[in-house]
């Protein structure tokens, strides 16, 4: 019994508890962002599933009175800010990764602005419908979907204004050592997974507002 | 989610200081910064007030918004209040718990400092403490409470249906009565496993000292107070009349009850998701080395499957639930078909995320048995891949059956025959778990402890359940048995029959582990044998009394189906009797004449046991590497399944001293 | 000698199985079977109660096998005492897990063509199909259309000038044409003993088609919860022979007339005005009547 455990691999030194630690908490922040992609998914597609339910069933033929719309204006810019919030992020992060980390800080703070925008914009857009939330089908659609979206949104910037205060607090620290970009500390490499989960959950939102602006915007 | 991406080892705290199992933790001396008075800190009572103020103020609101509307005024109920009134008084209820300390600070880029402490003695247990294993516990009381308590609303139904005529409440009450025990079961036994033991064991079984995301683990149990309280305030409201399904429209002509419902199921449904989240990622990530997916213990691999479906399909029901409190509050028309809306929407996202559900109720059940069997059977698991096929073929199936629920309501009737096919084809990868349980028991060395007692009556109570599910998903044969007692028996087997045994019988096996204490073994005979007798005796009448025409969820009968209720009845009584001595046992065993248990009482090979009982803040004092699989029963010449055996700790000589014995 | 032993126990269950499923199987058939319910008032309920026969014998192998195995496994393989002592080790024995698989699969597929066949004859049509039914059923058919709300049911005759009762009459040996809607929320129109069950939808017109066999009285209950008063939602219905059908059916149109002037047109769904059911709900601001 105690021969056949000696034979094993030597136990795994204390040190190297602090490196299991670390490619677990990476890998984790990567599993975690797809998962949460995977459930906000699920989410959306519940609407999009109501959509076309109801699309095609017409009940009374409610489901969308023509008259009924939406600003298409608004509703356009609000998408074209997130698409854009969404761009510069990855725009930023790949700057970031070849080791300009002002460009990052940049491109953050100015997405976490495009996105704030376009959630002003939906809620605003909000406010000023020319219909009732329960004059049809579409219009049911519509205002649920919103509030999850910017709530969604929001959540998303509170997460990217996270790592822009972490990045700000530690710039000093970091600083002799590459910064945020280049710093080889188990602090840095687990902020940069965190900005690159963010990133893609942040695209995926951004895809999510561009396919929903097609459902409502042009399918109808 | 997004709160707690990166939460691991804090930057200032010098490694050496830190808590074992949660990184990035202070010790309560070297709290930095300001300090509030203890009794204003974190904690049950603060969270009492805040969740108070939180409910009046989202009321508040919900009055504000709906002041201009004479619609709402006028109709003497203000739904968005109640329901603005419930989400505030959770966020104060969490909030007031210490949930919300850490990501408000994070937002000044400061993360780690004011973690909350992990503290010991018997307060970590009312705490927003971020130990796996106190999550586990409190998970453990909470479902309990929950079980009790819905247990009881069942015993009532069951008064109520002594009498085909006379009534006891009435047919209001019972409604209400109906619905309470409906959400309060199905909430609960969403977590009954994975909440309790996935929080517990999982990172003992792979070889970690801690969850991936311990805030969203803790926030996940921290939730379930409070839509417990939400649910029963409901009771307060007029209840709701609809039962666990919640179909609209009725569920939109409801009165303020139902507003309960929408909230206590959607906070629950949160929880669901983040319990979920936290188990996949750590199973995925925290694994020790040499834990390979070969050597993942089936229960992990239950659990994760179990996990994987709840964060998939619960997004849905949240996404239903919130369109079922639009359709309450500001008067949109997902559900109305004269503005445009469908009864049958509801339908559709109500099962597509319910029958996803009723596997999450199965899988842990599966896994928690096929655990055991091996240790009882003292025999390697019989054809552990297709054990793992099993969950995972009935986990992916499990997104393709929801319309069976819906064969007779004129929905796609052209696609019957498609999900009639799909349902029974999850007879397959089910069939699966009886192939790899029975093979397990071929010519074993069977010791019938408590544990296996309850395996054994967790095999044929979801046999018949699984059986009585084969007549159901044949539309011709469903025509009678749907929406009556016979599917009301058919899930009660598989859920109570299934799951709860599973879960008495996890807890009798694990209790030693989580406590270190044990529970009393003639005790726990008594209550198996009684549990098992008086749960067929209650339920296998419901059967006929489904076939012979009473449709569930009523209060009045035909005369001649008396007999039959009343036996039903009277069992069920006698079944809360059995499941009072199990409480009895907890409460004797655990807390008043507490028994020290032997380190590894059922001489198991898993990883869990090879720590002491219960296991120390790290969960281990190294981490293990994995040099074999937990099931190796009766091969000679088999590696331990880590290498923390060879050490001399008392559990590595209770260990050795086993396998002497048994080689 | 292990081998020996090996094939000892596996015969003995094997044995013990079958004799038992040679002896309950045609139990369960021919005299359990034909007292199965709902009975054999209508083509459909003698359909579904075939089903469950069916269905009955399929299931009791499959119930005595596992039952004979865990009996056999805790008569035969059980240990006692304080001595422990490590099983064979066995980790799969591919060849019969191969045939476990390949046999439920088998099996399975079998009661899934099975039950798509049994759907798609007649003995699935006492079950709602939705407006647009496949089944063509055979002959002359009468509509009645089953208009339930909180909480009763009523039924209309479109081919009786549209009277309305409260309790259902059928002819013997008619296909009848069940046109169930809701006035309200969802209910379930279920004719026990006719083996027809159907949902009933606002807004939607789900048929179901039944052929009694004999005369007779039979029940009508609401078999999806809908609110308060579910369990007293009940209707009494009667299986008549052609000919008292019809004086029943031409007296009555006749004596109802004065009444079947004053209600809504016949319709297959009818949608509650604002003074309604289900009514007062949205406000004034919303076409509620397209
Ligand atoms: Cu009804």
């Amino acid at each position: 019994m105690t021969d056949v455990a000696e034979s094993a691999l030597p136990p795994i030194p204390a040190d190297a508890e602090e490196g299991l630690a670390l490619s677990a908490a990476i890998g984790s922040i990567w599993t975690g962002s797809r998962l949460l992609i995977g459930a906000c998914s699920f989410l959306y597609a519940a609407f999009a599933f109501t959509f076309f339910y109801l699309r095609s069933l017409n009940s009374y033929g409610r489901w969308h009175p023509k008259a009924q719309h939406p600003s298409l204006l608004i509703g356009t810019a609000a998408t074209v800010a997130l698409v854009a919030a969404a761009l510069l992020h990855y725009y930023g992060l790949s700057r970031l990764r070849h080791g300009l980390n002002l460009d990052w800080r940049v491109a953050g703070i100015a997405s976490l602005g495009l996105g704030l925008l376009s959630a002003g914009l939906q809620i605003y857009q909000l406010t000023r419908l020319n219909f009732f939330p329960g004059s049809s089908g579409y219009a049911s659609v519509f205002v649920g979907w919103v509030p999850v979206h910017v709530v969604l949104l929001l959540g998303a910037l509170y997460w990217l204004e996270t790592l822009v205060a972490r990045s700000l607090r530690v710039r000093n620290a970091w600083h002799g050592q590459g910064d945020l970009g280049g710093s080889v500390t188990p602090e840095a490499t687990r902020l940069r997974a965190s900005l690159d989960a963010f990133n893609y959950f942040f695209v995926f939102l951004s895809l999510v507002g561009v396919a929903f602006w097609f459902l409502f915007y042009v399918i109808d | 989610m997004a709160v707690d991406m990166s939460n691991a080892v804090g930057l200032d705290v010098p490694a050496a200081e830190q808590v074992p199992g949660s990184p990035g933790e202070l010790p309560p001396g070297r709290r930095r910064g300001f300090r509030l008075p203890s009794a204003l800190g974190p904690g049950i009572p603060r969270a009492l007030v805040f969740a108070a103020l939180g409910y009046l103020f989202g009321h508040w609101i919900g009055n504000l918004i709906a002041a201009g509307y004479s619609q709402v005024t006028n109709s003497g109920s203000n739904n968005a209040a109640i329901i603005l009134g419930y989400l505030f008084g959770t966020v104060g209820w969490i909030g007031g718990m210490g949930v919300l300390t850490y990501p408000l600070t994070k937002m000044t880029g400061r993360e780690e400092l004011l973690a909350p402490q992990r503290s010991v003695g018997p307060g970590r247990y009312f705490r927003y403490t971020l130990d796996h294993k106190v999550v586990g516990i409190q998970y453990m009381v909470g479902m309990i409470v929950y079980f009790l308590t819905a247990g009881l609303l069942a015993l009532a139904i069951r008064t109520e249906l002594l009498s085909p005529t006379n009534h006891v409440f009435g047919p209001g009450v019972y409604i209400e009565v109906v619905g309470e025990h409906g959400t309060m079961m199905m909430m609960m036994m969403t977590s009954v496993i994975v909440g309790p033991f996935g929080n517990f064991l999982v990172p003992l079984m792979i070889g970690a000292r801690r969850m991936a995301f311990p805030r969203l683990e803790a926030l996940s149990f921290w939730l379930t107070p409070a839509a417990y309280i939400i649910l029963l305030s409901s009771l307060w409201l007029g209840g709701f009349p609809t039962g666990w399904t919640g179909y609209a429209p009725l569920s939109v002509q409801a009165g303020r009850g139902m507003d309960a419902y929408v909230a206590a199921f959607g906070v629950m449904a949160i929880s669901i998701i983040l319990a979920g989240f936290n188990i996949v990622v750590t199973v995925i990530n925290l694994r020790a080395p040499g834990m390979t997916w070969g050597r993942l213990p089936v229960f992990v691999w239950g659990v994760m499957t179990t996990s994987f479906l709840m964060v998939l399909a619960t997004p849905v029901l949240f996404g239903a639930l919130y369109m079922l409190g639009l359709d309450r509050t500001i008067q949109t028309s997902f559900f109305t078909d004269t503005l445009g809306g469908s009864s049958y929407l509801w339908e559709n996202l109500f099962w597509f995320f319910g029958h996803p559900e009723v596997y999450i109720l199965a899988l842990p059940g599966f896994a928690i048995v096929l655990e055991m069997l091996p240790v009882f059977c003292r025999k390697p698991i019989f054809a552990q891949k297709v054990a793992i096929a099993g969950m995972v073929g009935v986990s992916a199936l499990s997104f393709f059956v929801w319309q069976h629920h819906l064969f007779d309501s004129g929905i796609n009737p052209d696609m019957r025959p498609l999900f009639m096919l799909t349902t029974e084809l999850i007879s397959i990868p089910t069939g699966f778990i009886f192939l790899v349980g029975m093979g397990t028991l071929w010519k074993a060395r069977i010791r019938l402890t408590v544990p296996m007692m309850f395996a054994m009556g967790f095999f044929f109570n979801f046999l018949l359940g699984g059986i009585s599910g084969v007549f159901l998903s044949d539309v011709p044969a469903d025509t009678t048995a749907h929406g009556t007692f016979f599917v009301m028996a058919h899930f009660h087997y598989t859920i109570m029959g299934g799951l709860i045994f599973a879960f008495f019988g996890g807890l009798y096996y694990w209790l030693p582990k989580m406590t270190g204490r044990s529970m009393n073994h003639r005790l726990g005979k008594w209550n198996f044998i009684a549990m098992f007798v008086f749960f067929n005796s209650t339920f296998l009448p419901l059967f006929a009394v489904g076939e012979l025409g009473q449709p569930r969820r009523v209060f009045e009968y035909a005369k001649r189906l008396q007999t039959l209720n009343d036996w039903v009845s009277i069992s069920a009584f006698l079944l809360g009797f059995a499941i009072l001595l199990f409480v009895i046992n907890l409460v004797w065993s655990m807390i008043i004449k507490p028994v020290r248990s032997p380190e590894n009482p059922w001489h198991s090979r898993g990883l869990e046991w090879q720590t002491t009982s219960p296991p120390p803040p790290g969960n281990f004092d190294r981490i293990p590497i994995i040099l074999a699989g937990p099931y190796e029963y009766g091969k000679p010449d088999a590696l331990p399944m880590s290498d923390l055996v060879s050490r001399t700790s008392p559990v590595a000589a209770a260990a050795a001293t086993d396998s002497e014995r048994t080689i | 000698m292990a081998a020996a032993t090996e094939r000892r126990d596996g015969i003995r269950i094997l044995g013990v199985w079958l004799v038992l499923s040679a002896i309950f199987m045609p139990i369960v058939y021919f005299v359990w079977g034909p007292h199965l319910p709902p009975g054999g008032m209508s083509d459909q309920a003698a359909g579904q109660r075939f089903d469950n026969r069916v269905l009955g014998v399929v299931a009791t192998p499959v119930v005595l096998l596992v039952c004979t195995f865990l009996v056999y496994a805790l008569l035969f393989w059980r240990q006692t005492g304080e001595e422990i002592e490590d099983g064979p080790y066995i980790t799969n024995k591919v060849k019969f897990s191969g045939w476990w698989v390949g046999l439920t699969t088998f099996t399975v597929l079998c009661l899934a063509v099975f039950g798509t066949y049994e759907l798609e004859n007649n003995n699935g049509a006492g079950t709602g199909s939705g407006p647009r039914p496949i089944f063509a059923a055979s002959g002359p058919m009468l509509p009645v259309q089953v208009i339930a709300q909180q909480w009763r049911f009523t039924f209309r005759y479109p081919t009786y000038g549209g009277m309305e009762t409260t309790s259902l009459m059928i002819p013997q040996n008619e296909e009848i044409q069940f046109n169930v809607t809701s006035l309200d929320v969802i209910h379930s129109f279920w004719a026990y003993q006719l083996g027809v069950k159907a949902d009933a939808n606002p807004g939607v017109n789900n048929i179901a088609f039944v052929k009694a066999l004999h005369t007779g009285k039979f029940n009508i209950l609401c078999a999806e919860l809908c609110g308060l008063w579910h369990g007293a939602m009940t209707a009494n219905g009667q299986v008549m022979s052609q000919a008292s059908f019809d004086s029943w059916a031409t007296q009555t149109e006749a004596q109802e007339a004065p009444v079947t002037k004053l209600l809504p047109k016949y319709s297959t769904v009818y949608s509650p005005d604002e003074a309604g059911a289900g009514g007062n709900y949205y406000g004034s601001q919303y076409p509620v009547n397209p």
